[in-house]
């Protein structure tokens, strides 16, 4: 059975990693390979809702996930994990146990996870209810070699979703489309024909 | 004179006729020494009105932005050439890839029947009420017309798309030849279109006008001993189409021309990104055709056709090299570098605007435009080609694109007292057509 990737998506909360991971699921799914998602919400929520988020807790949790990750992606499963995991040997240690990792640095400016702030998160800390925000009140670590590096304030969901899939197949973690689709309506030959017309005319 | 109660007998009808790349100025002169009189004619009756286009200056942008109704950030279209979104992948966008309906669709919705013909961008066919062939995007006839079989009754009269570029390099004859039968072929298509099908809403487009510029506007700015004549020559054979769609349209009936940008003579090419190489912000990629695929991180700033300027954004291209807290620094310092470039033969300033993202583009496709746009002064002509090896050159290319230049003329309705914007196109004509314009449009609504 051939190796499933792992596909970690790392940022400050409301970066936008469960956004992305969802889009990337789909274009797995629409291409018919295996894929599961293991959103750290959903995985606290099933398996230790009452886990917290302590460093400890951030440590056991991120293990966890990159241990589950590891052995779906045994079978060839195509995984998805979303986590905040801010430190890095959270990542370096999932790394370690999957053999097809790709780490992908999501990122947005403290602003506008605060703006965007899809769970409310930012507004309780506003309040005072809440200060353990990595990025804000805790560390994040910066990856320092992310296969993708997303910034969510420069391209779109369907874009940072298209550069991940890009990445999978330039390691060949999934087999690669022939690009006709990606190409839209023309031919190679047609495409060629068409450029040649433009660049006689220096529009290109 | 309208009579209020005869005159709207039935739904109003519009019939459009693009000429790519013509100038007010240049009309201006065959209206003032008599060589169309069509023209004149309709103009003496209708509104006639300097225009301006969009940034960039080209024609797939601009008409984009008329049959949209919207700005490129909504619609999509910024260049002949764009990159795939997160990667260097150039690719030419077409009609797939604008994100907006076009003004026929619309008017389709509405139960309008129309013909819609050489339009570029509307490659590859969207469906419509009525007839629609596409524009010079298609690689050829079949597979571009709506609906299929509208192609093989094109074939019959000779329809071809577009005129070989590459033959004006051979041979201007060839070239000139080329240009006439292409446009005989298209006027003669259009007219038993007109005819034989019943239509509320028909444009034509002219493509030629904008290929004969390219190649002999030099030649006919500087009065050359035989082309200069010919050069007006094709011109006459469209004012004979004005004076064929006029003879055709009743009283009720209302017509628009319109161009989407003016011409001038190039005195010179500037390649951009060897300007970029030159201030140690672009490494050429080796190798004889080197591609936008070929950057790599030593990069910060590329370029593409025509002064479109992209930061190698960290998070935004692969193998970025700018990170996010540098880039206003950076955009400083190249609409700097920008405004202080000169062209050492007279030592004149080449750039007149650095245009930021944000003043030009606003909509949900505005991330995909690039950082910035710098627009020349008259003559300048900015190329985005890797591997140039000299910042000015020149090649078969003798006319250039001008943004303030345009024109509009409009018969049976007039229009308001302002300089129209080839992006109140879409507006304007819904208007006309007394159909409410939707309101995602940015465009004005001309007609009074
Ligand atoms: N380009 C973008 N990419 C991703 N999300 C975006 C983008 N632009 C806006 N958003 C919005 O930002 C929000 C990101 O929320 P999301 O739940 O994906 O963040 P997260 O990183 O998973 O946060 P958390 O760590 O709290 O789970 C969503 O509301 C999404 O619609
Ligand atoms: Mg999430």
């Amino acid at each position: 059975m051939a190796q499933g990737a792992v596909i970690w998506f790392t940022g400050v909360p409301a970066a936008g990693k469960s956004t992305i991971a969802g889009k990337v699921q789909e274009l797995l799914e629409a291409r018919g390979l295996p894929v599961e998602n293991l959103d750290a919400d959903e995985v606290r929520q099933n398996l230790s809702p009452n886990l917290g988020y302590t460093p400890e807790a951030r440590d056991e949790n991120t293990k966890r996930l990159a241990w589950m990750a590891k052995m779906l992606s045994k079978y060839g499963v195509n995984v998805l994990v979303a986590a905040v995991s801010p430190l890095r040997y959270h990542r370096d240690r999932a790394r370690e146990y999957c053999p097809h990792f790709v780490e992908v640095a999501v990122k947005a400016s403290l602003e506008t996870c605060k703006q965007r702030d899809p769970k409310g998160l930012y507004a309780r800390a506003e309040r005072g209810e809440v200060n353990d925000i990595a990025g804000w009140h805790m560390p994040y670590e910066e990856s320092l070699n992310p296969e993708v590096v997303i910034d969510t304030e420069q391209v779109s969901v369907a874009e940072a979703a298209d550069m991940v899939i890009a990445k999978l197949e330039e390691l060949n973690y999934i087999p690669a489309t022939a690009g006709a689709e990606a190409a839209g309506p023309y031919s190679s030959d047609e495409e060629q024909q068409v450029a040649e017309r433009l660049e006689g005319l220096g529009y290109m | 004179m309208r009579i209020p109660f005869l005159s709207r007998r039935r739904s109003p009808r519009l019939l459009v006729l693009g000429l790519d790349g013509v100038p007010f100025s240049f009309l201006q002169q065959r209206l003032a020494d008599g060589s169309m009189p069509n023209l004149a004619a309709v103009a003496r009756q209708g509104s006639f009105r300097r225009a301006e286009s969009v940034q960039p200056t080209v024609s797939c942008v601009a008409w984009s932005c008329y049959m949209t109704g919207q700005n490129p950030g909504k619609h999509g279209i910024f260049g002949f050439q764009d990159l795939r979104p997160g990667s260097y992948q150039s690719f030419i966008p077409n009609a797939a890839d604008l994100q907006s309906p076009m003004l026929w669709e619309i008017l389709s919705r509405r139960g309008k029947r129309v013909i819609v013909m050489n339009v570029p961008v509307t490659y590859p066919p969207r469906e419509v009420n009525g007839l629609l062939v596409g524009g010079f995007l298609a690689p050829r006839l079949e597979g571009a017309t709506w609906p299929a079989q509208l192609a093989s009754r094109l074939q019959k009269l000779d329809y071809k798309i577009d005129v070989d570029p590459w033959l004006a390099r051979e041979s201007l004859d060839k070239f000139y030849e080329d240009l006439r039968r292409t446009f005989q072929a298209r006027r003669r298509s259009f007219l038993a279109l007109l005819r034989e099908e019943k239509w509320d809403f028909a444009q034509c487009h002219i493509m030629g006008t904008d290929r004969i510029n390219h190649f002999m506007w030099e030649l006919y700015e500087t009065g050359h001993p035989t082309w200069a004549s010919r050069f007006v020559d094709y011109y006459h054979l469209i004012d004979e189409m004005i004076g064929e769609i006029s003879a055709l349209l009743s009283d009720q009936d209302m017509l628009l021309i319109l161009s989407d940008h003016g011409f001038c003579t190039l005195k010179q090419e500037v390649n951009t990104n060897y300007w970029l190489q030159e201030q140690g912000l672009l490494v050429q990629p080796a190798g004889p055709r080197p591609r936008f695929e070929d950057l790599d991180e030593q990069t910060k700033v590329f370029s593409m056709t025509p002064g479109r300027f992209y930061l190698n954004l960290k998070g935004k291209f692969p193998r970025g090299a700018v990170d996010n807290q540098e880039a206003d620094e950076l955009l400083r310092q190249l609409e700097a570098g920008l405004r202080a470039l000169r062209d050492p033969s007279d030592n004149s300033p080449v750039i007149s605007q650095v245009l930021h993202r944000d003043e030009l583009y606003h909509g949900p496709a505005a991330h995909a435009a690039p950082d910035l746009v710098a627009v020349p002064f008259d003559g300048y002509d900015l190329k985005g080609t890797l591997g140039q090896t000299q910042l000015f050159s020149r090649g078969a290319l003798v006319g250039m694109h001008t943004y303030a230049d345009a024109f509009w003329l409009a018969q049976g309705v007039k229009l308001a007292d302002t300089t129209p914007n080839i992006m109140d196109g879409a507006t304007t004509v819904l208007a006309m057509l007394d159909e409410e314009p939707p309101p995602d449009m940015d465009g004005k609504v001309l007609a009074t």
